[in-house]
């Protein structure tokens, strides 16, 4: 097989995904002319700027083999304790502390996979409803809203016309795609993910690694948090329950394998755009957002399963 | 053994069966019968064919030539449980059981008695009796209602062997049965081997244990290098020795000469009295550098145990490790860090990551030593890793490929590859050569040669005789977690090897090493 | 009885040890539990507490069932909650249409088996991860349960059916009677019939059970359609308690099924557990709640110390080690 060939090979799923992102827009477009308008466009790329900022980090640990089911929970305990920090102590602290706890969710997650042993699944579902929980007590059910100017500028704020999400997504996306391509730790994630025994063996210290990428984990979700409270204008402790499936979705549309190894943070973007895309297409399509959570379970669903069975032809090749 | 059953009924044929894998020819035209009611031993070296020849015959893969008859008609095998329809029953070494159901339960799996207007409901009282009925009549003193989980080695054997027998089962394959039971438990064992056979039923039994084959068994087979060597009755062998000798033949095809070096170096790795409870005992060796030491034995007799323990991927309980003079307590990064590599014995699970690209899988482990800072520029990557590949001629079109998709033995050589790439001094190769064609492997066997002509030290596990005498300096011989002997190079032969490997002595109750 | 199938020539001889090790975590949880109960406040230990332990313990016990037979055979169900709801408001809207009682208990029942059919053909014929598919129908059985309410409940159901959850059969509340009755059926499943066996063979040795002949994908999904058709039970005692059917109530139900399972000594990877043992879990569970209510502490935090104990007993089985 010659080179050129090869390289081919390896971006063909990207292009594909990409050609999925223009076929959903032109069907949208003829269907339903509005879509085509700025405003909606931006509005398109901003849900996706925020909804890949939470599926990154689970990208991440999706690539080492395991899963953080914890993400919605956490983005929203991290934003009730910061927007409620932010209003009485000032922004900078705020955000601090806020970041800080979606980080120390994410390292007692990695704790308990990597030294205690838990299935990632187990262990991060019971974060989910721990952090779930604790955000409900601390919220008490009241909502906050109204925050300073200075921290509306991650959410609603802009340079040079680009609204600051789809900055801040580009930074991230940035960050991580540097991470996992150019540095040793990204590497070693990657090992991880492809074969734990070989990684171990070759002198990875797997379990460093893995309290790494769950802490990062917990630290995008509050980030997202972050730019998602900023954009609304307020935090109330549920803001975080329906976040789970559609980063997902985007994470395993965006071709990362939830066996681990394989994957990009590229894919990502264009899954979250993806999923953003639809979901845009099913408000403009009249469809409620119940309906919503049924077509989201359902994709979530089939892209595992495309998945699995690329898995399996890869196998038998 | 004499037998009271006449044996003249023939009840499964090999004729001329072949079997390739690619690179290596596993069986070569191997002509093989089985009588009814006997009991039909399997011998030979690792990698003489055994194995191959059981798994067609339980459907695991197809022969690439040859037929196969049972029962007089000719059969093709297409999977496992056509095997097992067809009357074939395997035990494999690590047994097929339902840990926390009963034994009866295990026996009748898929065939429970069931209530007479019923038919999903479980007839408790028939499905003891019946399984307690297949136990005594194995002379079996196992209580059917047990779980499994709660069962020794030995027993949970007998419930295998009551498995096969309650689907009627006409061939029983029983590899290695001996390998972990106590004196007693396999006097039990060929107590109830003995009532299959007045049952009619045949067995298939692979041992390395001589003595335990003349006593039970009625024919003996030895196979080498895929070929059948002879066939033989039992009472026709005359001591270990004679077969011995027909296991290892007499052809040694040198592929490959080494320069031995006339001063050997400092000692490199030195191991006193490692233990590790049940799969290593008291060992103590030492590798300097400029030789390559081989680690001989069979299989099971503790070598990957010793090479995962002195690398530090498994635990030990007593003992010390020196690399270099300076006393270690390992783990893969210190040892790699230190200087030493592991090749393991694996190759798809724990040498390398297959699903990842070449140049990933070379710089796995190395990536610390090289980019210090965690920053990996990818030029100096793949200068670095082109050379290896040049240097050990790996073929694969680009450094991206996906290791999956490479020959075993280029495999093999990304695995070396990666290794060297650590810079390490001291290498430890868990059969290093195992499954490659002749070509790759003289490759490999000159690379090694020339590391220890520049200083490195070579701990090389092997259970290919003709390779373990060609490179070694000195041979360590291994058998039941211990060090039997070390052998020089001067008095080394393949005889010499195998006797130390599977030894002449009995072994009392108190001295198998896994009960 | 067959599922204390002991005795034999066991080589462990350390029996005192091995009794200790059949104990599951929830034994002493309960325990610290009403100790704690006991001590911090008198209002639980009343009769009227009890009654109202009982009833909110019910659906909770049902859905532990099914999700035993999960969980025993190496899977999850995290649709089980969404599941509850969607039965009892798809039931709702027919009952309103006036179909009898006897058809509402069929309609939810049989959407639990539809929702069962649907998980056990990903699972166990695409062989796709449990944890996801289920976590995928949640979001599907979620979204419909709330389109067909448009997010609102339905409320008002005639007196009869309002029996099913409050009335009484010879003294007993009759939640209490159903439970009873599947709880008879659960064990005599898992002990009584080659269903069963296989159930507990897939969690511990699916070869073995595929060597055998037997399809493992069949009995797979049909341990996915029980514990949908368990969940339909549940939504129909549910729906009948709370006397409308509301679409989101049963949020986190699964994960306390799921934790009263665990607790109950099911392990989640070997094929071992028992039915009884998630009853003691699944009365840890609602007595926690049920406590902490009286003390007057918020449900967030409830919900917390719910995720807590699961992973004490993760830890405390992994510590008695197998």
């Amino acid at each position: 097989m010659g080179r050129v060939q090869m390289m081919l090979k390896r971006y063909v799923a990207l292009f594909l995904r990409l050609i999925a992102v223009l076929s959903i827009a032109i069907f949208l477009a003829f269907v339903r002319p509005e879509f085509l308008s700025v405003n909606n466009i931006l509005n398109v790329l901003r849900q996706s700027s925020l909804l890949f900022l939470l599926a990154s980090g689970l990208t991440v640990v999706i690539l080492t083999g395991g899963i953080d089911l914890s993400i919605g929970s956490v983005l929203a305990l991290s934003a009730c304790v910061m927007g409620t920090v932010l209003k009485t102590e000032g922004m900078f602290l705020g955000i601090l502390v806020g970041l800080a706890i979606g980080a120390g969710c994410g390292f007692m997650n990695g704790a308990m996979v990597a030294f205690i042993g838990l299935p990632s699944f187990m262990a991060t579902y019971g974060m989910l409803w721990i952090a779930q929980g604790l955000a409900l007590m601390f919220m008490k059910a009241e909502i906050i809203y109204g925050f300073p100017k200075a921290f509306r500028f991650f959410g609603a704020g802009g340079f040079i016309g680009i609204p600051a999400p789809i900055l801040l997504m580009f930074l991230a996306f940035g960050v991580l795609y540097l991470l996992l391509t150019y540095t040793t730790l990204g590497r070693n994630i990657y090992s991880i993910g492809a074969n734990m025994d070989v990684a171990r063996i070759s002198g990875i210290r797997v379990r460093r690694t893995l309290l790494i990428v769950y802490t990062v984990s917990g630290f995008l979700a509050a980030f997202a948090g972050m730019v998602y409270i900023s954009r609304i204008n307020a935090v109330e402790a549920g803001i975080g329950e329906t976040l789970l499936l559609p980063a997902l979705a985007a994470v395993c549309i965006g071709g990362t394998s939830l066996f681990g190894g394989e994957g990009s943070i590229g894919g990502t973007i264009l899954g979250s755009i993806i999923m953003s895309l639809v979901i845009n297409g099913m408000n403009m399509l009249g469809m409620t957002s119940f309906w919503q959570s049924f077509a989201v379970g359902t994709i979530v669903i089939f892209s595992v399963l495309i998945d699995q069975i690329r898995a399996m032809k890869f196998q038998t090749d | 053994m004499m037998e009271a059953q006449p044996m003249n009924e023939t009840i499964l044929e090999f004729k001329g069966v072949s079997k390739d894998f690619p690179g290596v020819r596993a069986l070569d035209k191997v002509d093989f019968d089985l009588k009814k009611g006997e009991v039909h031993a399997l011998v030979g070296e690792n990698g003489a064919g055994k194995s191959t020849l059981i798994k067609i015959l339980a459907g695991v893969y197809p022969p690439t030539e040859g037929d196969i008859y049972y029962k007089g008609e000719k059969i093709t095998v297409r999977s496992p449980k056509e095997g097992i329809d067809l009357g074939v029953s395997v035990i494999y070494q690590e047994f097929n059981l339902v840990p926390y159901i009963s034994v009866a339960k295990n026996i009748f799996m898929g065939r429970e008695p069931h209530r007479k207007w019923l038919p999903f409901f479980i007839d408790y009282r028939r499905l003891y009796s019946d399984a307690k009925e297949i136990l005594q009549s194995m002379s079996a003193d196992i209580d059917p209602k047990t779980k499994v989980v709660d069962l020794g080695v030995a027993q949970k054997q007998l419930v295998e062997m009551a498995k096969a027998f309650s689907v009627k089962a006409s061939i029983l394959v029983m590899d290695e049965p001996t390998a972990a039971l106590t004196d007693r438990e396999i006097k039990e064992l060929f107590r109830s081997i003995r009532e299959f056979k007045k049952k009619g039923i045949s067995i298939i039994y692979i041992s390395h244990r001589l003595e335990e084959i003349f006593e039970i068994a009625d024919r003996i087979t030895i196979l080498r290098d895929g070929k059948v060597v002879e066939t033989m009755k039992a009472d026709e062998v005359k001591d270990l020795d004679h077969i011995i000798k027909l296991m290892v033949g007499r052809s040694m095809t040198a592929y490959f000469s080494r320069e031995f070096l006339k001063e050997k170096g400092e000692v490199a790795l030195e191991v006193k009295d490692l233990s590790r409870k049940g799969l290593i005992q008291d060992v103590n060796l030492c590798v300097r550098s400029g030789e390559i030491v081989g680690l001989a034995g069979l299989v099971g007799s503790g070598r990957t145990e010793l090479a995962r323990a002195i690398f530090g991927v498994d635990p030990h309980e007593t003992g010390e490790i020196y690399i270099l003079g300076k006393k270690v307590s390992t783990n893969p990064a210190k040892s790699i860090a230190l200087g030493l590599g592991f090749l393991p014995e694996d190759r798809k699970a724990e040498g390398l990551a297959l699903i990842l690209p070449v140049r990933e899988n070379i710089m796995m482990a190395s990536l610390r030593r090289v980019f210090p800072l965690g920053l990996i520029n990818p030029r100096k990557e793949s200068r670095l890793v082109n050379e290896y590949v040049r240097t050990l001629r790996i073929a694969t079109p680009s450094i991206l490929r996906i290791a999956k998709f490479l020959s075993g033995g280029n495999q093999q050589k990304v695995i070396v590859a990666k290794w060297l790439s650590t810079q390490a001094k001291i290498f430890i190769f868990d059969e290093p050569t195992r499954g490659i064609d002749v070509g790759a492997k003289a490759e490999i066997h000159q690379l090694m040669n020339e590391l220890v002509k520049r200083g490195a030290a070579i701990l090389m596990i092997s259970s290919e005789l003709h390779e373990v005498l060609n490179m070694s300096d000195r041979i360590y011989v291994m058998r039941g977690g211990r060090i039997i002997k070390e052998l020089p190079r001067e008095e080394a032969n393949q005889e010499a090897i195998l006797r130390y490997a599977m030894g002449g002595a009995r072994r009392e109750d108190s001295e198998s090493i896994n009960a | 009885m067959p599922w204390e199938e002991r005795g034999g020539r066991i080589v462990n001889q350390l029996t005192l040890k091995k009794t200790f090790k059949k104990i599951p975590s929830a034994a002493f949880a309960l325990i610290f539990l009403l100790i704690i109960y006991t001590i911090f406040t008198d209002r639980f230990w009343t009769a009227e507490n009890f009654i109202n332990l009982a009833q909110q313990a019910t659906v909770l016990a049902i859905l532990s069932l099914g999700m035993t037979l999960v969980i025993l055979s190496e899977g999850i169900d995290l649709s089980a909650g969404a599941l509850v709801s969607l039965c009892g408001v798809v039931m709702a809207v027919y009952l309103h249409q006036g179909i009898g009682i006897f058809g509402a208990v069929l309609i939810s029942i049989g959407v639990g088996v539809a929702a069962g059919i649907v998980n056990g053909l990903f699972i166990a014929k695409a062989k796709l991860p449990p944890f996801v598919v289920t976590l995928g129908t949640m979001g599907m059985c979620q979204g419909l349960a709330l389109v067909i309410t448009e997010g609102s409940s339905i409320p008002g159901f005639s007196d009869s059916f309002k029996f099913i959850a409050c009335g009484f059969i010879m003294g007993i509340p009759f939640p209490i009677v159903i439970l009873a009755f599947l709880v008879l059926i659960t064990y005599l499943i898992l002990y009584h019939t080659t269903f069963g066996t296989y159930i507990f063979s897939i969690g511990g040795n699916q070869e073995a059970v595929n060597l055998a002949g037997v399809s493992v994908a069949f009995y797979k999904t049909l341990i996915y359609v029980v514990a949908g058709a368990f969940a339909g039970v549940g939504g129909l005692v549910m729906t009948s308690r709370m006397n409308a059917a509301h679409p989101w109530v049963t949020l986190g139900l699964e994960f306390d099924a799921i934790v009263a399972v665990i607790l109950g000594g099911t392990s989640f990877v070997l094929g071992k557990g028992n039915p009884f043992g998630s009853l003691v879990g699944a009365a840890t569970i609602a007595i926690l709640k049920n406590g902490m209510n009286i003390l007057g502490v918020p449900i967030p935090i409830q919900v917390a110390f719910v995720g807590i104990f699961l992973i004490l007993a993760i830890i405390y089985d992994s510590i008695k080690g197998d």
